[in-house]
């Protein structure tokens, strides 16, 4: 147990119980994987969207950021006012929040990691805050070692370890320890690793359950567009292209391509645009993640004539092909075959996107063409019919399988269930080779299932 | 051509499997071998081959069934060479299994657990006598099919196995021609992975599992079709041509081997060179029985001796009994404590060559299932030994028979409901947190009408085709095997080399090896066993024997204690037996002011009587009631009453459930005897139920009334879940007595032994030391100055000695570092912790566990100045070594009672200061809390309140939902009961808290006293940093 919401707080959780112990007080708790990369993912676009502020912005991994805004002040109406704005932007995208204002940044970081009621400190209050700190709760970073060994000393809080003559203490906690001690309160100063804002901004967000509702997607859509206006914002750029992509399981993925006319920043209109755009979307499958991608990226103020409407580079070859034929076709009508290894026919070759490879076919006898459903053929003194009696041209062969889906699913994804058939080649009197099979189960009976030609 | 017309029913072609995969293939085989031994009985095959991948693991049980059923086994086995060939090689004799199971054996023993690796190479003598079927791809190369005609001259096929694939006909073609190329004849198989067709949702669904992927994700990895099946000889002569079915006949009637051929032979080197074993073990019993009884041999000893010897010679166990003499003798010569026990133990045999040390006299003991003849059961002998040095008796047998003679025996793994549950729902995509939450109480699985309410609560529907596989498909893999694991203690031991008889292979344990058959199969095939078990009491008691010779300045023995002493018994009838062997669970302290012990025989009926574990619930047991007098003692014949006379006429030892079944109801010896292992197995197996109607006939014909009948199987009924040898708690109840008096007369000594031997036992340091002071023994504190390694005893002269707390009670230390501490301390006292540091050694770390335990206190004051001390020490290989650095003083604070409390108990788990509830008791009056001794003086009925440390939450296995928990107080503990009711409501406070609160009812009977909780108060809050460790047993 790592975190867990105010609920199950009340039920009894608290921080590093077992799995087990927490189902047995919280029955109903949902219980979810930490995902470190997300984390850092979410703390990456956290950063992004801070560019919005101040052009210095830096992460500290698995600890949170630290934002540089004294040089920024007047352009926001104050530290009042600029605080509030980041607080509530970090709030509206979904996080909760812990911080701490003060002069130096470790310092900052150190107050906000320990405490939850948002301290501002100038100054001269600077060092009595930190030496109120206790130091079980600066493991992080001090160490664990180097807290253990302050508190066998019998020290409670950072000042009382200060207090101890500084040469003995640094014998006994090694300089790195003492070192960071001193970059919290200013005593020396620090080098701070700041973030550089990517070239490119992808990014991407893991959805914790499948989302089926396209309007719940701009919630998620909209922590992506915050990180990437503020990323926008520290380059002096803006878009006139951004891509969203919508990611299924088995399945490729569902693109929703943004496109403006003029070059763009501003994260209300581009999330208006967004909504217009999810709004249409038949979804055709639950989405499990998502990805926003800017696109043709401009300095905001010029414009290029290059890029003015009509004068788009050229596609050449198969993709632009396949965009000509889903323009007049219908994006339904032109698809790819994509291979399932599955051993019932009718799910081994199913339509997909074009471009998508999957399991090689079984080395089998298969025909190309399929029925979607299989025809009942007629009987006739133990025979097939198709055009009058069918030569059995093939040993049979049997297929089995498939239990384990039978009944149930949703409908969209065929289900085909426990099927059990004996297969044949057969050839109809009038030439055409075809795959027919019987029932095995009782009451048996022929069918068509595919034209070999 | 394929045959595929059907053929008139008369004129059915014989077949014989010759390849075929029980569930011991792991998670490939989808049917147990019995089933497949018996489906192919059922279909008249004339013989059946189980061939399981580089196993014999299934063999045993497929013989017992082939028996049954009256069909031709042949052993065999299937091996994917590392060049891709598949084979299946049979055993056409004894010489021929015997090569099998020796390659088998080189295949594994080369490969990871699980793995086997073998290569043409190993083929290349030409396995004499065994046959050989290539199972050949449907690309088959010439050259592969020339090769191995080269090796198995005239004895290898090629065989085709036919299961409706589109290919079919070409492969036959095909591999006819290579037949024909390479002369080898070509022959019918059905690569038989289940008994019936109905398994193949099942063999998805290991085949899945195998591949640790999901069922719909799987493939082509399934098989196509559920071809693989054992299929009617009809079905059969439709798809193979009939020479193909007639080779099958010719290749079985080739093998005539039995695993009935086997002939295990005991080692020989036991017996000195000179000696027969039957003079050599008469001698040695003589020798024995003088030592036992200085003063003469009792005639009914000599008698009972003359007796066995003889049994024992006309069935040829001389060498059985000298190997476990052998052993205990290894043992004795290292000062290992040992004892035997089990049915061949308690005897005189056993008594006089020292594997048990049970006085026959003095116990008792009717030795009516010593061994029996007509049973011709191999007889068993378990020996505990102490368990950290049991490993030295296990490298001793290695070491004296070689690996290729001596093994461990195998313990199958099999699926039990809850890993049967998981791994089909994971298979089948049920999502990990319903599952989980499924699983992580099994209650609702023997109760299907509370299913759907079970799994509405999860979000499942019962009824869901999806949950209604699930459920099948688990209860069908149920019992399944999984794996081969080591048994406890198990080892078989042969004359000739082991590998054999049967395959060896690794085990996850470094330098261990197991036979591929477990328990069962040895006995089933009458293989010895001898088990070299660990238990824990012996290494305590050793280690107080060995300190009680110290203080009485002369060896002091097991033997050597006086067998009647009324003070040991006066204290275990008062229940104070923290820390004394087996009698100092819960469950057993609760019993034993009732059942007040009065001599050796009792003790043996208390083990016996409660096992430790579930126990059942509130029953009072009959044999206390009749012994309390509440209920009046009756036998309804002579003949039963000589069998429970010495149970009070309820039947409490398995061998009274046997008696008593061939006394009273005409069960055979050997009937018995299967009664005995229903018994035994009664969790594995399916219990008494096959008994029931022969055992209630039986009495009734024999004159006893129909209620007695009935009561009595209810009685062996309900005993099975607990029922326990009186030979096994014959040996137990000697070490609870020889603990029992440890306890009584010497405390310190018994503390320093139990302490040097944890973990062990039911009880914690803490509390072992608490019961030992609250007995008077002064434990004086870990302290570098004086304390070595392992605890030990001061002042060892006075009447009274101390208890110095060794270096081993701080967690974390090493037992290298304590001993570099004693030896330079023994050169010259320590002055300063810098000294001690430069001349011991020792790294910063030793040092601040030390000063955290505050075993620096005689060097450098409180803990805390300690740890400033030790945590500047420059340590050995340093530049800075042995420089003194001038320091500035710190400002250090001395350390409060709380707070050295709360170190203590981090580093030590115990405290020899005040206790936790003294220093809160303040705060707890004002909820008006009593302490545990004021308890003692209320009556039934009356309200209390209590609060305590939880120190230990346990579930008897029984439905009705009951958990004890045990509070700890400044004054001792408090047993409560909370209902399920209260349980199911106050989950939180029972589960979460450390310092709990009672509000409830006193239940007393006699000495015993619970608090039957109604309200349950978490005070966590009041502990600060505070932390102790409960020791659940839910």
């Amino acid at each position: 147990m790592i975190a867990c919401d105010t609920q199950a707080t009340e039920a009894g959780v608290r921080g590093g119980m077992k799995p087990s112990l927490v189902r047995s007080l919280a029955a109903d708790a949902v219980i979810l994987q930490r995902d470190v990369a997300a984390e850092a993912a979410a703390l990456d676009a956290l950063a992004c969207w801070a560019g919005a502020f101040t052009p210095r912005v830096c992460v500290v991994p698995q600890k949170g950021l630290l934002l540089e805004v004294g040089s920024c002040l007047t352009l926001f109406g104050g530290l009042d006012s600029l605080w509030g704005k980041v607080l509530a932007g970090i709030r509206a995208q979904g996080f909760v929040v812990r911080s701490a204002v003060a002069p130096v940044a470790q310092g900052a970081l150190w107050l906000a990691l320990v405490r939850d009621d948002m301290p501002r400190v100038d100054g001269p209050r600077l060092r009595p805050a930190l030496d109120a700190l206790p130091l079980c709760d600066l493991a992080t970073v001090l160490t664990a070692n180097v807290v253990e060994r302050l508190e066998s000393f019998g020290l409670q809080t950072l000042g009382e370890a200060r207090r101890q003559p500084s040469a003995a203490l640094t014998r006994r906690i090694g300089s790195l320890a003492m070192t960071r001690m001193a970059r919290a309160y200013g005593e020396l100063a620090e080098a701070q690793q700041e973030f550089v804002f990517p070239q490119q901004f992808v990014h991407g967000v893991e959805l914790p359950a499948p989302i089926e509702n396209a309007e719940a997607l701009l919630f998620v859509a909209h922590r992506l567009v915050q990180a990437m206006t503020g990323w926008l914002g520290a380059r002096q750029c803006g878009i006139q292209e951004c891509s969203l992509l919508l990611l299924h399981h088995h399945r490729s993925p569902t693109a929703v391509v943004l496109r403006f006319g003029e070059t763009q920043r501003d994260p209300v209109r581009i999330e208006w645009v967004l909504r217009e755009r999810l709004q249409q979307l038949d979804l055709p499958a639950p989405v499990e993640a998502v990805r926003l991608e800017a696109k043709r990226v401009q300095p905001l103020p010029g414009r290029s004539a290059a890029l003015l409407p009509g004068g788009a580079a050229q596609h050449d070859g198969m993709p632009a092909l396949i965009e000509r034929l889903r323009a007049r076709m219908g994006e339904a009508n032109v698809h790819g075959l994509m291979l399932e290894a599955d051993h019932r026919p009718e799910r081994n070759g199913r339509a997909a996107g074009s471009g998508k490879s999957g399991a090689a076919f079984a080395h089998v006898p298969r025909p190309l063409f399929l029925l979607a459903t299989p025809q009942l053929l007629g009987e006739y003194d133990g025979r097939p019919q198709y055009d009058g009696p069918l030569l059995l041209l093939s040993d049979r062969e049997r297929i089995e399988s498939g239990w384990w889906d039978g009944g149930e699913r949703d409908a969209e994804k065929t289900c085909s269930g426990d099927i059990r058939r004996d297969y044949f080649v057969a050839l109809s009197p009038s030439q055409r080779w075809l795959w027919i099979y019987r029932e095995c189960a009782v009451p048996g009976g022929w069918y068509l299932h595919g034209y070999f030609s | 051509m394929i045959n595929d017309a059907a053929k008139g029913a008369g004129e059915l072609p014989d077949y014989a499997e010759l390849h075929c995969l029980s569930n011991f293939s792991f998670l490939r085989g989808a049917s147990h071998a019995e089933e497949l031994v018996k489906r192919a009985a059922e279909l008249k095959y004339r013989a059946i081959a189980i061939t399981d991948e580089c196993s014999f693991a299934g063999i045993v049980r497929a013989h017992g069934a082939a028996k049954e059923h009256c069909i031709k086994l042949l052993i065999g086995t299937e091996l994917s060479l590392t060049c891709g060939m598949k084979l299946v090689l049979l055993a056409k004799n004894r010489a021929g299994y015997g090569n099998l199971s020796a390659i088998i054996t080189l295949g594994r023993q080369r490969a990871d657990k699980g793995e086997y690796q073998l290569s043409r190479g190993d083929l290349a003598n030409g396995m004499p006598d065994c046959l050989a079927l290539w199972l050949a791809p449907a690309d088959a190369q010439e050259s592969d099919g020339l090769w191995l005609h080269g090796c198995f001259v005239d004895r290898a096929w090629i065989g085709f196995e036919r299961h409706l694939l589109p290919d079919d006909r070409q492969r036959l073609a095909h591999l006819r021609a290579i037949g024909r190329a390479t002369g080898l004849p070509l022959v019918a198989s059905s690569d038989v992975h289940m008994h019936v067709r109905a398994r193949r949702p099942l063999q998805d669904m290991v085949t899945a599992l195998r591949l640790n992927n999901s069922i719909d994700q799987a493939g082509y990895a399934l098989f196509a079709n559920g071809e693989r099946h054992l299929r009617s000889r009809l079905r059969l002569a439709q798809l193979y041509p009939a020479d193909l079915l007639a080779e099958t006949l010719r290749v079985a009637d080739l093998c005539e081997f039995s695993l009935d051929e086997l002939k295990y032979e005991y080692p020989d080197e036991v017996v000195p060179h000179g000696e027969t074993p039957t003079s050599y073990l008469r001698h040695e019993t003589e020798k024995g029985l003088c030592i036992r009884y200085p003063s003469g041999i009792p005639q009914g000893v000599r008698e009972q001796v003359e007796h066995e010897l003889a049994l024992i010679r006309k069935l040829g166990y001389e060498p059985y009994f000298l190997t476990v003499y052998d052993i205990v003798t290894f043992a004795r010569s290292h000062n290992i404590l040992c004892q035997g026990r089990g049915s061949a133990a308690n005897s005189v045999v056993c008594y006089a060559l020292r594997i048990t040390a049970v006085d026959p006299n003095r116990a008792n003991l009717l030795f009516g299932r010593f061994i029996s003849e007509e049973r011709n059961e191999p007889p068993d002998i378990d020996v505990d030994f102490e368990h950290q040095r049991r490993e030295e008796v296990i490298q001793y047998i290695y070491q004296k028979y070689g690996r290729d003679r001596a093994a461990l025996t195998a313990t199958v793994i099999c699926y039990r409901t809850r890993s049967a549950l998981r791994d089909t729902g994971r298979a089948l995509g049920i999502d990990r947190d319903k599952l989980d939450a499924l699983t992580s109480s099994l209650a609702w699985w023997d109760k299907p009408e509370e299913w759907p309410q079970r799994f509405a609560e999860v979000g499942l529907d019962p009824k869901s085709p999806r949950v209604t596989k699930w459920l099948k498909l688990a209860q069908q893999i149920k019992g399944f095997p999984r794996h081969l694991s080591q048994h406890v203690g198990g080892f078989v031991i042969s004359r000739g080399r082991l590998d054999r008889l049967v395959p060896i292979e690794n085990a996850a344990m470094q330098d261990r090896s197991v036979i591929q058959w477990d328990k069962d199969d040895i006995d089933a095939l009458g293989l010895m066993k001898v088990d070299v078990l660990a238990l824990g009491m012996l290494s305590a008691i050793r280690r107080s024997l060995s300190l009680v010779s110290l203080q009485r300045g002369q060896s002091f023995a097991m033997e050597d204690i006086p067998p009647k002493d009324e003070q040991v018994f006066a204290m275990i009838s008062a229940a104070d037996t923290v820390g004394v062997f087996q009698i100092e669970s819960r469950a057993q302290m609760s019993m034993l002011p009732r059942l007040r012990p009065r001599n050796f025989y009792d003790l043996v009926i208390e083990v016996a009587l409660v096992r430790p574990g579930p126990i059942q619930g509130d029953m009072v047991h009959p044999y206390l009631r009749r012994r309390q007098g509440l209920e009046p003692v009756s036998y309804p014949t002579k003949a039963v009453e000589r069998v429970l006379e010495r149970t009070l006429g309820v039947p409490i030892f398995q061998e009274q459930a046997m008696e008593l079944s061939m006394v009273a109801a005409g069960f055979t010896p050997g009937e018995a005897d299967q009664l005995r292992r229903a018994m035994a197995a009664w969790k594995r197996k399916g219990g008494l139920g096959p008994f029931r109607d022969k055992l209630i006939n039986g009495m009734t014909q024999r004159g006893y009334d129909i209620e007695f009948a009935e009561a009595l199987y209810r009685q062996l009924q309900g005993f099975a879940d607990y029922g326990f040898p009186e030979s096994h708690a014959a040996s137990f109840a000697l070490l609870v007595y020889v603990s029992a008096w440890l306890k009584r007369h010497y405390p310190a000594a018994f503390l320093t032994g139990m302490l040097n031997s944890l973990p062990m036992g039911f009880y914690s340091a803490s509390q072992l030391i608490q019961d030992a002071r609250r007995h008077g023994v002064e434990v004086r504190p870990v302290d570098v100055m004086s304390s070595g390694w392992e605890c030990a005893l001061e002042d060892i002269g006075s009447r009274h000695p101390a208890v110095r707390l060794g270096m081993n009670r701080v967690s974390g230390m090493a037992a290298d570092a304590a001993a570099r501490i004693e030896a330079a301390r023994a050169c010259h006292p320590f002055v300063s912790v810098a000294d001690m540091a430069t001349r011991a050694g020792l790294q910063k770390r030793e040092l601040e566990l030390l000063a955290n335990a505050n075993a620096l206190s005689s060097l450098s004051g409180h803990r805390r100045a300690a740890a400033w001390a030790a945590s500047a020490v420059s340590v050995q290989g340093d530049l800075l070594q042995g420089i003194e650095v001038e320091e500035s003083l710190p400002q250090l604070p001395v350390p409060t009672e709380p707070q050295n409390l709360m170190a203590d108990y981090a580093s030590l788990g115990f405290t020899l200061g005040r206790h936790p509830l003294h220093l809160l008791r303040p705060y707890l009056e004002k909820f008006r809390y009593i302490r545990a001794v004021d308890l003692r003086a209320m009556a039934t009925r009356q309200l209390a309140r209590c609060v305590g440390l939880v120190t230990c939450r346990q579930r008897p296995g029984t439905a009705t939902g009951v958990i004890f928990v045990t509070l700890e107080d400044e004054t001792g503990m408090v047993n409560v009961i909370v209902h399920s009711r209260l349980a199911v409501h106050q989950r939180k406070e029972l589960l979460g808290s450390q310092l709990l609160g009672v509000l409830g009812v006193v239940q007393r009977e006699g000495e015993v006293i619970h608090l039957i909780a109604k309200r349950l108060v978490d005070h966590d809050s009041l502990m600060g940093g505070f932390s102790v460790q409960s020791r659940d047993f839910c």
